[in-house]
């Protein structure tokens, strides 16, 4: 084993981790966290580009949302733990590729559980059947964005030529 | 000597953008509507809330939808990177397609940007969240927003911005489509 390629067996990660993936989720991660340190009040956070670019795929519910100086940032609770762990888990896997080979088996099935948790728990808030605490949000946030970067990871574990 | 078939993902991804991006545009317009015709919390989001959320979840299957179309017309023969560039372009035709319908939809309903800025409005007013003092800054913003709704860099903006967001979540599902319903090309011997 050799960095991120094993060259006994001809496996290794694909060019779409490094060149697209690890920096698309690291600008991702970066412009979730960024409102606090580049905003002053909610006005210009509410009219940041960075609140738009997530508008379609986050709530941005203010009381779900961690704030840093009364700034809320630009996603929710739930989803910063998914954009903050999907960078460091690819730049993880990039370092100890062999991890991947020992939880392969087991990947599919904790991605499925995890998506589950956050649908179930999604849904249940959204018709208030109960209210999840910020901190339980953002572990299940993290959970699932760990299960979606070892899922990334196992998809992009190709032989040389394909 | 045989032609050469060329593959292109423009047919796959088309119509997958197409099905997807009025998908997207309707859950994103049944939001709205939600947020119309509910009585005002406070609560900023109230109506978005759902349509975002679904948003999210459905837009990722624009590319898996592409990957399946490209596999049922070309065979299962496909790399990884393909997958990608497929959900790519999905993501790509996504973003025009429900800009497209965001601005032909105010059209049919001439009430739908002043009943929704009105919600929005109502929704600030109310909100025990904001500082009073930036209430009437906020409320000033979003009927600049409004009245900004069809210049031409309001319209650049959703765009891009669609563009990034379903990009990537198509590129990601378009990849992991490739990975798991097709199959790597075998090397010519």
């Amino acid at each position: 084993m050799t960095g991120n390629r094993d060259l006994s067996t001809g496996y290794g990660l694909h060019p779409l981790l490094y060149f697209v993936l690890l920096p698309a989720t690291l600008f991702f991660a970066a412009v979730a966290w960024s409102p606090p340190f580049v905003h002053s009040n909610l006005v210009e956070w509410h009219e940041s580009w960075q609140r738009l670019l997530f508008s379609r795929v986050c709530h941005q519910q203010l009381d779900r949302t961690f704030a840093v100086h009364g700034i809320p940032l630009a996603v929710c609770s739930r989803c910063i733990g998914i954009y903050s762990v999907l960078p460091a888990a690819l730049a993880v896997f990039l370092f100890f590729f062999t991890v991947l080979n020992r939880v392969k088996p087991y990947i599919v099935t904790l991605f499925a559980l995890t998506s589950l948790i956050v649908i179930v728990d999604g849904a249940a808030n959204l018709i208030r059947l109960w209210q999840t605490p910020d901190l339980i949000r953002l572990l299940t946030g993290i959970s699932w964005g760990l299960a979606s970067a070892l899922l990334l990871g196992i998809a992009l574990t190709t032989h040389r030529d394909s | 000597m045989e032609p050469v078939e060329s593959k292109s993902y423009w047919n796959a991804s088309a119509k997958a953008g197409v099905v997807f991006g009025f998908v997207v545009f309707l859950i994103s317009t049944i939001g709205s509507y939600i947020t119309i015709n509910t009585e005002p919390t406070g609560n900023l989001f109230s109506g978005t809330m759902l349509a975002s959320a679904l948003g999210c979840l459905v837009a990722i299957f624009g590319g898996v939808l592409a990957v399946k179309f490209y596999i049922n017309e070309y065979g299962p023969e496909m790399k990884i990177g393909q997958g990608a560039v497929i959900g790519l372009l999905t993501g790509i035709v996504m973003a025009v397609v429900a800009q497209v319908l965001a601005l032909i939809w105010p059209v049919i309903d001439s009430t739908y940007i002043e009943n929704l800025q009105a919600a929005l409005i109502a929704n600030i007013e109310m909100s025990q969240q904001i500082p009073a003092a930036q209430k009437e800054d906020m409320i000033d913003a979003i009927y600049a927003q409004f009245q900004n709704y069809y210049s031409f860099g309001t319209i650049l903006q959703g765009f891009l911005m669609g563009v990034v967001t379903y990009g990537l979540l198509n590129v990601l599902s378009g990849l992991l489509s490739a990975k798991f319903m097709g199959r790597a090309p075998q090397p010519e011997l």
